[in-house]
């Protein structure tokens, strides 16, 4: 801001203030119920802050509800998926930075369109192939799946960073004899380090975010994921709210860690993500 | 580029490493799924040709052309909501105020929240008895008793297109955010020093500048509105009485309730064509970037 009178500053620092807590409301009203007690919850009269602090919903997300198998399911797909994608990735990604081919318009929007067409068409004969592969309800078929969901952006991405380093660098390994895996893996992969970092972010908070893949793949608590999880809690005819809430908050914990210790990077991941795609 | 022919050095093996799972996991389902839409299928016999049936069963359908007028209102009211919301955020953030990083962070969490946590969230938010929405408006002696927000065939349809809104501006903020900081500063210091006014700045600069981001926003937002599947099956499983229920739920219904597998794989096609009929007019801008 230019000069301005500190009033005009106090001013402006409130409407920010009122802007961000009206519209993060929702999200702050889960935290707060999540320490909130029971009788609170219930209470007709609203109150932003509890008037006494709990921690028993955690307690009960873990263990009157298969919260931690939850968790742990989520974690088994998502951290895989970030290595696979990123992986079977980079070849792609590379052919696009640095090579001129005739197809490559072609070939390329039909990697990044798969990106942007709704997930139902794939999905439902995914469920059945999946079926008769045997890889219904497990943490494999979830992997495989969306390791290939998260495929289109990672190729896309690992493009635009690639293009950004010298051609150099890889003409002179070539040069000095350097096989391809060594260009793609040794050389390549460390200097797009950063790139990844957001790439990496990104592909996790989706898989870990997702419901409609873990919702149609898997039926037992062997595969299911936190969010579908979730959504189980309130199958019953009698919402528990204050477990529910807790739970919701783990699942929302991923982000905000990333959202406090690794803000650049998802900013660039957030940005790219939704300018290119 | 002189590169030797042979290993998997060209383009075309290197891509193949990629595209492989995508034609496997992706496409070949896509594949099968056109099939499946040509059978009648239930999972317990054999699927049984039965030619274009279930598309005229798609196109002739009541129930099918109210849930398709239900998803062009749920894009229609959506994306212009979340436009508005969105290109506030974008002003307001595009001033440089110390602390803007935080509150631009902050303002993006929606977006990139787990979508069943967002779904929950509001129905908690808007349920009858627990629900902070009905709490406060009857503190405030707004209203009398409580409102059933997400049971009322017409609010929860409302309720939804709210949800939605609320989800989707981080993601206009973010477009327009990057387009704004595109925007050559001197145009508008010139215009400043020939007296323009801030709106005519606004009108005649920005917006023009602006003109190719909105069109993406748009696009991309109808598109998405075709996707979208979470919120409204943790808020309201599409009703009550079908009253939310948007191409993607109902596809997914009638696969996984009414066993339907083949009028399922017919309608979510369908769903698909629309998409990649909107999605035309960005083709080009999203392969067309200069190598």
């Amino acid at each position: 801001m230019k000069k301005s009178s500190p009033l005009k500053k106090g001013v402006f620092y409130i409407i920010i203030f009122i802007v961000v807590f009206v519209y993060l409301f929702p999200f702050i009203y889960v935290i707060l119920t999540s320490i909130r007690p029971t009788d609170e919850i219930f209470s007709p009269i609203f109150s932003l802050f509890p008037k006494k602090i709990i921690t028993t919903h955690y307690v009960s997300a873990i263990t009157v509800y298969p919260t931690i198998k939850l968790i742990s399911n989520s974690l088994l797909v998502s951290l895989p998926v970030v290595v696979f994608s990123i992986l079977l990735a980079l070849p792609g990604g590379y052919a696009f930075a640095r090579y001129q081919f005739r197809l490559k318009k072609l070939l390329f929007l039909s990697i990044i369109i798969l990106r942007f067409i709704p997930l139902i068409p794939i999905l439902i004969p995914l469920f059945i192939f999946m079926d008769s592969l045997g890889l219904v309800d497990t943490i494999v078929g979830l992997i495989i799946a969306h390791t290939a969901f998260k495929i289109p952006f990672a190729v896309w991405m690992l493009k635009i960073f690639i293009n950004d380093l010298p051609k150099e660098i890889d003409e002179s390994a070539k040069i000095d004899g350097a096989s391809m895996f060594t260009i793609l893996f040794k050389i390549i992969l460390p200097l797009v380090g950063p790139g990844i970092t957001a790439i990496a972010i990104m592909n996790f908070l989706e898989t870990w975010n997702d419901f409609t893949v873990a919702l149609i793949l898997t039926h037992t608590l062997d595969a299911r994921t936190l969010p579908v999880g979730l959504s189980q809690f309130m199958a019953e005819y009698q919402i528990d709210w204050g477990p529910l809430n807790a739970a919701s908050t783990l699942a929302l914990a991923p982000l905000l860690i990333f959202a406090i210790f690794a803000e650049r990077y998802l900013m660039k991941g957030l940005t790219l993500g939704a300018v290119k795609g | 580029m002189k590169s030797p022919i042979k290993g998997i050095e060209g383009p075309y093996s290197l891509i193949f490493f990629s595209l492989l799972p995508l034609i496997i996991v992706l496409y070949y389902p896509l594949l099968q799924g056109i099939w499946i839409s040509l059978t009648y299928w239930s999972l317990l016999s054999n699927p049984v040709f039965v030619g274009v049936n279930n598309y005229i069963f798609v196109f002739s359908d009541l129930t099918i052309r109210k849930v398709f007028l239900q998803n062009i209102y749920f894009a229609a009211f959506s994306i212009p909501g979340a436009f508005l919301l969105g290109l506030g955020f974008a002003l307001l953030l595009n001033r440089n105020f110390k602390g803007a990083r935080i509150v631009r962070i902050l303002l993006l969490i929606p977006y990139m929240a787990p979508s069943v946590v967002t779904g929950m969230t509001w129905r908690f938010l808007l349920h009858d008895q627990v629900g902070a929405i009905n709490k406060i408006l009857l503190s405030l002696n707004l209203i009398q008793s409580p409102i059933g927000w997400l049971t009322d065939i017409n609010l929860a349809f409302i309720c939804i297109i709210f949800a939605r809104i609320w989800q989707f501006t981080p993601f206009v903020t973010l477009c327009l955010l990057s387009g704004l900081q595109a925007i050559p500063q001197d145009k508008i210091e010139a215009a400043q020093v020939d007296g323009a006014s801030s709106f005519a700045i606004f009108t005649y600069i920005i917006i023009p500048f602006l003109r190719p981001i909105i069109l993406l926003i748009f696009t991309l937002g109808f598109v998405d509105s075709f996707r979208v599947f979470d919120i409204i099956y943790v808020m309201t499983r599409g009703g009550p009485a079908l009253s939310t229920q948007i191409l993607p739920t109902y596809a997914y219904r009638l696969a996984f309730y009414s066993v339907d597998f083949g009028s399922a794989c017919a309608l979510s096609n369908v769903t698909l064509l629309i998409a990649l009929i909107l999605l035309l007019p960005v083709l080009k801008y999203l392969v067309g970037e200069k190598d």
